[in-house]
């Protein structure tokens, strides 16, 4: 079971969409895919063609004391997802991203019943513990604001910064791409996602960008994605 | 009729004649005629049971070609021969079939499979073994320790005793069957060796090629010529001349690419405040701006550091569009007062206006790579004596050749053995030769020997030649650096061939590399084969007029039995092309070059002489490319000469036939191996005539083939992966996942990658049809150009990709293309003929029946 944690640099740089994307992908190359939303925003659902009302999901299952799992999906027989739910009560962010608590959580899986397992991480705040996962992705939009963030930021090994939304045509998303390049030569993933509409007209459609439309750009760079984490997982094995 | 024909077949016979005049176009006389015979057919064939009308439908092939056709008086025999025809041959077969015919032959393939890796092994073993005493000669280890030395004595000791023995093997005469039997024996030999990996095959195949040729080449000269008449000594004599020309040709061959040295690139030091200034110069005449500007675009990309690199223009042609472009690029533009010496003096001039360490040379058309500095600079910091460094010369067109034979990167062209292999086996004897393009050379080393040679038209090989003479060295780098234009039109190409032919035999006569300071032995031999290589024109004539001398004149240029003969040049022919076909296979098809030669030969033939008799005559004639072959037309005039040829073939096979049936008996053989040379002669002058039908060529900018990925950003904000296709410097083609996604008029963004970098270029779509898209490129200011010419003609991996994907030779599969190529040419040569010399032929030619493919 490997663990992948996706988090946004900041809010707004389309995380849950690749999170989403990323499941799709990687059922699709046959494997069997865990999706965890841990944002309290509660997004991922409606990547999943979830019903808006349904206000199931983890987060009020703990708090009313059932098992934190009862709530999950079934999308076909390889793609689960569990969704944050909605919660009447407030719970602080802190709380819910205990790293510890999800690492036993998850260990209380069937080791054989996912190969991966996806987290939809809140987009982070410096203050932030270090979420334990295999692979840990940071969506990153190629502008200042994300570059100041980053600035701030300790890479660990496993660690990867992954650019979504790039536009090749503008200048100061190339000279940043240029520079991180440099700068983060370790961590940087050697391909961007690419601006693209259908991106966003798949969550209008409340699916994944790789189901809605499975031959433009930014399909392309998310199967890229999921073929590097498979290559990546393949050596490891 | 109504009288004596049933109401039925009535409607019948008229079904059938309105079906001739309307649907065929049949005249009426031929079709009342046609209707008649059809229903005399009628009377005795059973037409309208089914298996009749299965057999005459369009579907089963049997007759198509001839339902295809306006119907003519004389069906009626064509369809009684097509007839008689079927019941004798079998439908061609699908590939299908015939793939499955070939399991049939698996046990073979097996045995194969079991015998050769072990035949490997041996190999191996043997290669290991002698590994230390073929690394002296490699040059692997240049120390005097006692060990090499002794194995040099060694080697000299084993060498002195084989080239006795060898001489003896050549000079001893055979009988007949002796002589069959060592010929088989050697041939089995080969046969078994070729098999083997490594240049150990390669050095015992030459060994036996030597010996088989040189044994014919002392059979000849002993005991081939007729002292006693003036007709038969005169030519034999002139063919003999002309074999012994094939003959050195052949040997200096064989040393000059025994051993291709395959070098690397040598890296740079880390520190750019290490690396050497350089001028790049591109000279240029007469060219168009179109040519020039991705030369210029592509040497501003190169990957140099900005103060090491100066960038100049060298304008004969002193056009003010030109030093306008060289200003708002900001590179240097240099013109002169005259046009002395042309390329050669460009060049001298700008010397003397520059300053930079090192000169690259780009002729106009030829697009640098980026890594071109840094792949071959590095030779130079390691070498200090070395003077020029050469690359290929890449094309991205095709040239007349390929474009007519429709072999473009189907086959390797003729470049392709010289850039290949030959330079490359020159570059071990360090021999390598300027190519006047795509090179380095040292600002001191030009100056050490007064600058570019200006007395021959070819001045960078003269160049190379004198800068060998003054103790530089020189490199050949096998890496594609730089890729341009081929040249336009089969006369364009033959002029090119012509000037360096011409130059090279300049250079023989006035300073000929076997004579004069300060070379080596293996460099005159390699500088002398190159010079030979341009006089192959005269002997070619020869051979391909040889056989007439007998036929025609009854002269016996060849004083002996036509069996001894075979049992001498079979082997001869047999080895030296098979050992050719094993070093030059992945360069050269076996019995291409026979086409190409002789398209040269008579072109060549008289400049050559002329330059041998008279060096200093003709001049400078620049190369045209970049135009426009605009319509499909046969060079009438550039086949002239081997229109001559064939006729005079043909009259030799008439002659032959007349000798067969009237000459004495005891000449039959003779006449029968004299019939199958002329024949072989058509068959080469039916491929040179081939070559003069000018292909068409549709547009002006030469579109690059590619396969490549890149992205397109359309106007809704959508994007999607694209396949680039081809390119071109305005425009491209792309293929997109679906079609429909883009129209025509749409203005959308490329995005392209070079390296880690990814470019966006407007472009406008101007034609699209299914998945494909045609984009032409929006005016973009100079660093976008720039940026684009580095991702598309300047990228540093594409030209290196091209040539492996070229099929391996395969000597009898090309023989049969040769053959087929030569039966091509005399249908082309018809094709275009004046209607009165097709008419009658093609009338006469629908009579033949045809083979029809198995219905599938």
């Amino acid at each position: 079971m490997i663990c992948v944690a996706v988090q946004g640099c900041r809010g707004g740089t389309g995380a849950s969409s690749i999170v989403a994307g990323l499941a799709q992908a990687l059922v699709n190359a046959g494997e069997r895919v865990l999706c965890i939303d841990l944002d309290p925003h509660n997004l991922l659902r409606l990547h999943f063609n979830h019903d808006w009302r349904d206000g199931h999901g983890w987060a009020n299952a703990v708090n009313n004391g059932q098992t934190w799992h009862t709530a999950a999906f079934a999308l076909g027989s390889h793609l689960h997802f569990l969704p944050y739910g909605h919660s009447d009560i407030d719970v602080t962010p802190t709380n819910i991203l205990h790293g510890d608590d999800w690492r036993q959580r998850l260990k209380e899986l069937d080791e054989d019943a996912y190969r991966w397992v996806l987290l939809d991480l809140p987009a982070s705040s410096c203050a932030q513990d270090h979420f334990p996962a295999d692979v840990t992705l940071t969506v990153v939009h190629a502008d200042p604001a994300c570059h100041a963030l980053l600035a701030k930021r300790q890479f660990q090994e496993n660690d990867y910064l992954l650019i979504n939304h790039f536009a090749p045509s503008s200048l100061l998303q190339n000279d940043l791409y240029t520079l991180w390049q440099a700068q983060y030569s370790d961590c940087l993933l050697p391909w961007a996602i690419h601006q693209d509409e259908a991106m966003f007209e798949a969550l209008a459609h409340k699916r994944s960008v790789t189901a809605y439309r499975s031959d433009c750009l930014a399909a392309q760079g998310i199967r890229n994605l999921a073929a590097w984490l498979l290559a990546r997982h393949e050596e490891a094995a | 009729m109504s009288l004596w024909l049933q109401p039925g077949a009535q409607a019948q016979w008229r079904r059938h004649y309105r079906h001739l005049r309307d649907r065929r176009g049949a005249t009426p006389p031929t079709a009342v005629l046609l209707t008649l015979a059809w229903a005399v057919a009628w009377c005795f064939l059973p037409l309208e049971s089914g298996r009749w009308q299965s057999l005459l439908s369009s579907h089963s092939g049997g007759f198509t070609h001839l339902q295809r056709r306006r119907p003519g008086i004389a069906d009626p025999l064509r369809y009684g021969l097509q007839f008689l025809w079927l019941l004798l041959v079998r439908p061609r077969r699908s590939h299908a079939a015939r793939a499955s015919r070939r399991e049939r032959f698996k046990p073979l393939a097996r045995a194969r499979g079991f015998l050769y890796p072990r035949a490997n092994k041996v190999a191996q073993r043997v290669e290991r073994h002698l590994r230390p005493a073929l690394s002296t000669f490699e040059g692997d280890n240049p120390d005097g320790s006692a060990a090499t030395r002794n194995t040099r004595w060694l080697l000299i000791l084993m060498g002195g005793t084989t080239a006795i023995l060898m001489l003896l093997v050549i000079t001893q005469p055979f009988t007949l069957p002796a002589q069959a039997l060592f010929s088989v024996l050697l041939w089995i030999i080969a046969l078994i060796v070729r098999r083997l990996p490594g240049r150990f095959s390669t050095l015992i195949l030459v060994v036996l090629s030597l010996t088989v040729s040189c044994r014919y080449l002392w059979w000849r000269y002993t005991s081939t010529l007729n002292w006693d008449d003036g007709l038969d000594m005169t030519f034999g004599l002139l063919l003999l001349g002309a074999e012994t020309y094939s003959w050195l040709v052949l040997i200096l061959g064989y040393f000059q690419t025994l051993w291709p040295l395959n070098r690397k690139p040598v890296s740079l030091p880390e520190d750019t405040r290490e690396w050497p200034s350089v001028d790049l110069m591109i000279p240029t005449y007469n060219e168009s701006l179109e040519v020039v500007r991705p030369t210029v675009l592509a040497a501003l990309g190169l990957d140099w550091p900005k103060d090491k690199i100066n960038i100049y223009l060298l304008d004969d042609g002193k056009r003010a569009a030109f030093r306008d472009f060289a200003a708002d690029v900001g590179v240097g533009y240099i013109t002169r007062d005259d046009n002395n010496h042309a390329k050669a003096g460009n060049l001298n001039h700008a010397l003397t206006v520059t300053q930079g360490d090192y000169i690259a040379i780009f002729d106009c058309d030829h697009v640098p790579q980026r890594s071109f500095l840094q792949m071959t600079m590095g030779w130079f910091l390691k070498d200090p004596k070395l003077g020029l460094i050469q690359t290929p010369h890449h094309f991205f067109s095709p040239d007349p050749f390929e474009r007519n034979l429709d072999r473009f990167r189907r086959m390797p062209n003729e470049g392709t053995l010289f850039y290949g292999l030959v330079q490359d086996g020159n570059d071990l004897w360090d021999a390598a030769f300027f190519c006047g393009s795509c090179a380095v050379l040292k600002r001191r080393a030009i100056e050490a020997i007064g600058g570019f040679a200006v007395e021959t038209v070819t001045e960078d090989a003269h160049t190379s030649l004198r800068l060998h003479r003054k103790g530089f060295t020189s490199a050949y780098l096998r890496i594609p650096q730089a890729a341009g234009l081929a040249t336009e039109s089969v006369s364009a190409h033959i002029g090119q061939r012509i000037r360096w032919a011409r130059g090279m035999v300049q250079i023989f006569r006035l300073d000929n590399p076997l004579f004069g300071p300060g070379l080596r032995l293996s460099q005159r031999l390699c500088y002398v084969n190159a010079m030979l290589h341009f006089l192959a024109g005269v002997p070619r004539l020869i051979f391909l007029t040889a056989p007439l001398a007998f036929l025609l004149l009854h002269a016996y240029i060849i004083y002996a039995p036509a069996v001894l003969l075979l049992a001498f040049v079979i082997p001869h022919m047999l080895h030296s092309g098979l050992t050719n076909s094993h070093i030059q296979g992945r360069y050269r098809h076996s019995f291409w070059s026979e086409v190409y030669d002789t398209v040269l030969a008579w072109y060549i033939a008289l400049p050559t002489t002329v330059a041998l008799i008279n060096p200093r005559k003709g001049k400078f004639n620049v190369t045209a490319k970049g135009g426009l072959v605009d319509r499909q037309y046969f060079d009438w005039s550039i086949s002239r000469p081997y229109l001559l040829l064939i006729l005079l073939n043909l009259s030799g096979v008439v002659a032959a036939i007349w000798r067969l049936q009237s000459g004495p008996a005891d000449e039959i053989p003779t006449v029968l191996v004299s019939l199958v040379w002329v024949f072989y002669n058509l068959v080469i002058l039916g491929g040179a005539i081939a070559v003069a039908a000018e292909a068409r060529q549709v547009r002006r900018n030469h579109r690059v083939s590619i396969t490549l990925p890149g992205a397109v950003q359309l106007p809704g904000g959508y994007a999607y992966p694209c396949t680039l296709q081809d390119y071109a410097e305005g425009g491209l083609g792309i293929v997109l996942p679906a079609a429909g996604l883009v129209n025509v008029g749409d203005t959308l963004t490329l995005l392209l990658q070079r390296g880690q970098q990814e470019h966006a270029f407007a472009a406008r779509v101007v034609n699209a049809s299914g998945e494909r898209a045609g984009l032409e490129l929006e005016k973009m200011p100079l660093a976008k150009h720039v940026d684009y010419i580095q991702c598309t003609f300047a990228r540093a991996d594409t030209w290196s990709l091209w040539r492996d994907d070229l099929p391996a030779d395969r000597p009898m599969k090309s023989m049969i293309d040769v053959v087929c190529l030569g039966f091509e040419g005399y249908r082309r040569l018809f094709q275009h003929a004046p209607r009165v010399v097709r008419a009658p032929v093609s009338w006469l030619g629908s009579f033949i029946p045809q083979r029809p493919h198995e219905a599938s």
